[in-house]
């Protein structure tokens, strides 16, 4: 158990400051949302619309800039949230197959990736929130909170799938710019001011959207809206296990291993390969307590 | 008595779509020898090594392994957000080992201390690959399956790479290193040819 504790916290800390010396991630999170959010408050037009949210049954008021904010804020943290977790996964996934052929536990890798995703999660809704909150108070700052956390769970946990899935960095930050960008444009109130489309409660930031533009200008419960993204980041870390499981499958782990060049007293026979006419043996004297120490 | 066995690989046969790579490959390696697999490029000794590692699987055939081994790739596998020390760190868990004192020895062998606070992506072409060998050495394995472990070595290290593996030999590993270098072949005490899909075995000098 001792050891496992361990391979946790390693792997969590080696993969946290892997997160911090992203520069570019990093730098986004330094300006690029602070420049994005302010540029709109200061550009953006000043009037009152009305828009409908479905989930919720109520119709909102609210200032078209501040409506754009919500919305433009929601795109910067789950742009980055993506990037950050596919670069973090994409790097790191050779590596990860030879650690887990090396003897790494498997768990303990990918739990501290969903971890980080964690802790990230937390910093950035923390840091978008306060944000917002310096552009004009918000009516509810937990609830838009809540629903910025549940984007980028969605979008953390996509980053993290498309890392293990895809061939290139470019392929993947498309993937993640271009995702966020038809989902933020079809339930912005302002792009697409029926919102009433078949297959829109299906996207990631439907429910968080929906939260985060309620929570911001009215008083009504917004929980239960917001955990609507959760459904995506439980599908896309489950996909995401199983890939990482996939890749870095064994075709004859030694479980029984001589050490010296005593003659070995037990042997062991295994099956194994993806065809069944591929027979993997392994021979050996066991060695208690001593996990496989294979590459 | 007749040298430990500890890898034993019979009859392997492989396939990429129509192209054969490997048809019928026999291998032995015993304790205590240094053995090379030499072919043209694309000729599929890194494919044969990766099936002998357990990384991929034949399509037909047997491979049989008696100790725990360390491999080392042909292309270095690093983090290049990661420093030296933190892949050692890594490793250390991975291999459940007490403590980096003989991961240590072999990074001050291979002549990259200096290196063990750089990350991996800024490290040049030559280190990265000592870090991918020390990788491979650092539990101390019986069986060693090395993928050209030398590529981007200077000279010196080079050499040194080859008294290490003379040392290995002699404490009684065994070692299978792929190689394109004439003159490495004298360090083999058999070499094996992939051609055409066959793994010849040939004399050497030694």
């Amino acid at each position: 158990m001792k050891h496992q504790w361990t391979a946790f916290g390693v792997a969590f800390g080696l993969t946290l400051t892997g997160h911090l010396r992203n520069r570019l991630a990093m730098a986004m999170i330094a300006f690029f949302i602070p420049t994005w959010i302010y540029l709109v408050r200061a550009t953006a037009l000043n009037k009152n619309i009305t828009f409908h949210t479905s989930t919720l049954g109520i119709h909102v008021t609210a200032s078209m800039n501040r409506t754009i904010q919500v919305s433009s804020a929601l795109h910067a943290v789950t742009v980055i949230a993506g990037f950050m977790m596919f670069m973090a996964t994409f790097s790191a996934r050779n590596m990860d197959q030879r650690l887990v052929l090396a003897g790494y536990p498997r768990l303990q890798l990918l739990a501290a990736k969903i971890a980080t995703l964690l802790v990230i999660t937390a910093l950035l809704t923390g840091y978008c929130t306060v944000l917002l909150e310096l552009s004009w108070p918000l009516t509810q700052p937990w609830a838009v909170a809540a629903a910025l956390a549940a984007a980028i769970l969605a979008y953390g946990g996509l980053g993290v799938m498309a890392g293990f899935l895809l061939r290139g960095e470019l392929e993947g930050f498309f993937v993640v710019v271009m995702a966020t960008l038809i989902d933020v444009g079809m339930q912005s109130p302002v792009s697409n001011p029926a919102g009433d489309q078949a297959g829109l409660e299906a996207l990631p930031l439907f429910g968080p959207a929906q939260a985060a533009l309620a929570a911001a200008f009215t008083d009504t419960a917004t929980f239960s809206c917001a955990v609507r993204a959760l459904p995506w980041f439980t599908a896309t870390s489950i996909m995401a296990v199983l890939i990482f499981c996939a890749r870095t499958r064994h075709y004859h782990r030694l479980t029984a291993a001589r050490t010296d060049d005593s003659v070995g007293a037990g042997v062991q026979r295994s099956a194994c390969g993806r065809r069944g006419s591929a027979v993997c043996t392994e021979e050996g004297q066991q060695v208690a307590d001593r996990p496989p120490q294979d590459l | 008595m007749a040298p430990a066995t500890r890898l034993r690989i019979n009859a392997v046969h492989k396939a990429y779509g129509r192209r054969r790579v490997l048809c019928g490959a026999d291998f032995t390696v015993s304790a205590g020898m240094l053995a090379g697999v030499v072919g043209e490029n694309g000729s599929g000794k890194s494919t044969l090594l990766r099936i002998a590692v357990g990384q991929l699987a034949p399509d037909h055939g047997t491979v049989q392994r008696f100790s725990t081994l360390g491999y080392c790739p042909q292309q270095s596998v690093v983090n290049d957000t990661l420093t030296v020390t933190q892949h050692l760190r890594l490793f250390q868990v991975a291999y459940r080992l007490p403590d980096l004192r003989h991961a240590w020895d072999l990074v001050d062998v291979l002549g990259f201390h200096a290196d063990r606070r750089t990350r991996a992506g800024e490290l040049s072409g030559g280190t990265r690959q000592k870090l991918n060998l020390t990788l491979a050495l650092m539990h101390d394995p019986p069986l060693l399956v090395l993928d050209e472990p030398y590529q981007g070595f200077d000279w010196d290290t080079h050499q040194r790479f080859w008294q290490l593996a003379g040392q290995l030999r002699s404490q009684g590993r065994s070692l299978v290193v792929v190689s394109h270098l004439l003159h490495d072949l004298q360090h083999f005490d058999t070499i094996h040819h992939l051609r055409d899909s066959r793994l010849h075995t040939e004399a050497t000098t030694r």
